[in-house]
């Protein structure tokens, strides 16, 4: 990495460990700190994390999935320094290792401290997932999302594994947690499946290219939008 | 005469109330402050105000494994944490000898 670079990625780590969204008092501010693995991008774990490698700073998601962790920060406005946070119901977001584990369903208040007393909160709900939305993220590229039954992206490092799969052996698929990339011939079509837990999605996909000889995967990409990976889903993927 | 005096000081000291309020996010709801009985739930922690806000109020729980009460960066704001269901009693000391009846029930 270039000088240049490291000017970069100090600034936008110095940027990144700011807590961003206020508290419901309004005596301070919370932040939210994804957890990938590092230098990975943090968001191909964390729905509710940013693409980038310092995935840090993002706000509060307002719903976690149930057995996912995650972290979230509080720096007081009567201070400079960020002070701890716990959880109000610790049998339901228990506090372990210095991160948050969501154990069961529910609503719960994190609270920042200040000097050791309770100062701010902020609500999160805890939530099972309920289903998974594939969409085509760039060329050649699936994003899975998991959903609560309310339809709302999930936050927090999940406790299941990703796994990718699909119908066509001359398709292939590479995954990195929640995302995965699609190579194959051009003309080829395979229904892609993504799995976390017990809960499951599809999406049919046809790899474009210009070329019948080859050069393949690069140009790899999903003729279908999100909305059509939906309808795959009802044609038989959901339970895959 | 020095029996007057005790009345009036008895009778000018601070007079502290706690603003009553009902949070209703359905299926969970929250009411508390000026009423005797509260009814919290289970890990949805409010925010209680005295009136007036430079009052002296601390709270002790008899049982503390089921609600605590701490003071914010704010003077006169506070932060009500029920973190288990059941029953228990809360006293304000202080400017304030009020004791409170606190429900915490189970997240629905």
């Amino acid at each position: 990495m270039g000088k240049k670079n490291w000017t970069w990625a100090a600034v936008l780590a110095l940027a990144a460990c700011t807590p961003i969204e206020s508290g419901t008092l309004g005596n301070g501010k919370f932040g939210y700190v994804c957890m990938g693995q590092f230098p990975n991008d943090a968001s191909n774990f964390d729905a509710a994390c940013a693409p980038g490698i310092l995935a840090m700073g993002n706000t509060v998601p307002a719903q976690v999935a149930v057995g996912a962790t995650f972290t979230v920060t509080y720096k007081s406005n009567a201070t400079t320094g960020e002070e701890p946070t716990f959880s109000a119901a610790p049998s339901i977001v228990a506090l372990s290792g210095g991160h948050f584990e969501a154990l069961r369903p529910g609503v719960v208040a994190i609270i920042g401290t200040h000097k050791g007393n309770a100062d701010d909160l902020l609500y999160v709900k805890v939530a099972k997932i309920a289903s998974i939305k594939i969409v085509q993220s760039g060329t050649g590229s699936l994003e899975a999302t998991p959903l609560s039954s309310d339809n709302a992206t999930l936050g927090g490092k999940l406790a299941c594994d990703w796994q990718w799969s699909t119908t066509n052996s001359a398709v292939q698929v590479q995954s990195v947690g929640r995302k995965a990339t699609v190579t194959g011939l051009p003309g080829q079509s395979a229904q892609v499946f993504a799995k976390c837990g017990d809960v499951g999605e599809s999406i049919v996909i046809t790899i474009k290219g210009q070329s019948q000889d080859g050069g393949g995967g690069s140009d790899a990409a999903s003729d279908a939008p999100s909305d059509s990976g939906n309808d795959a889903a009802k044609d038989g993927g959901s339970d895959a | 005469m020095r029996k007057l005096f005790f009345l009036l000081a008895i009778g000018c000291g601070p007079t502290v109330s706690f603003e009553e309020r009902t949070i209703a996010s359905q299926p969970i709801t929250s009411t508390y402050g000026n009423i005797e009985t509260w009814s919290l739930t289970e890990g949805v922690a409010v925010a209680l105000t005295t009136r007036p806000n430079d009052a002296h109020v601390s709270f002790t729980a008899d049982d503390s494994t089921i609600v605590r009460v701490q003071e914010t960066s704010e003077r006169g704001t506070f932060i009500v944490i029920p973190t288990s269901p059941g029953t228990t009693k809360l006293h304000a000391h202080g400017d304030s000898q009020r004791i409170f009846t606190v429900n915490v029930k189970a997240q629905p």
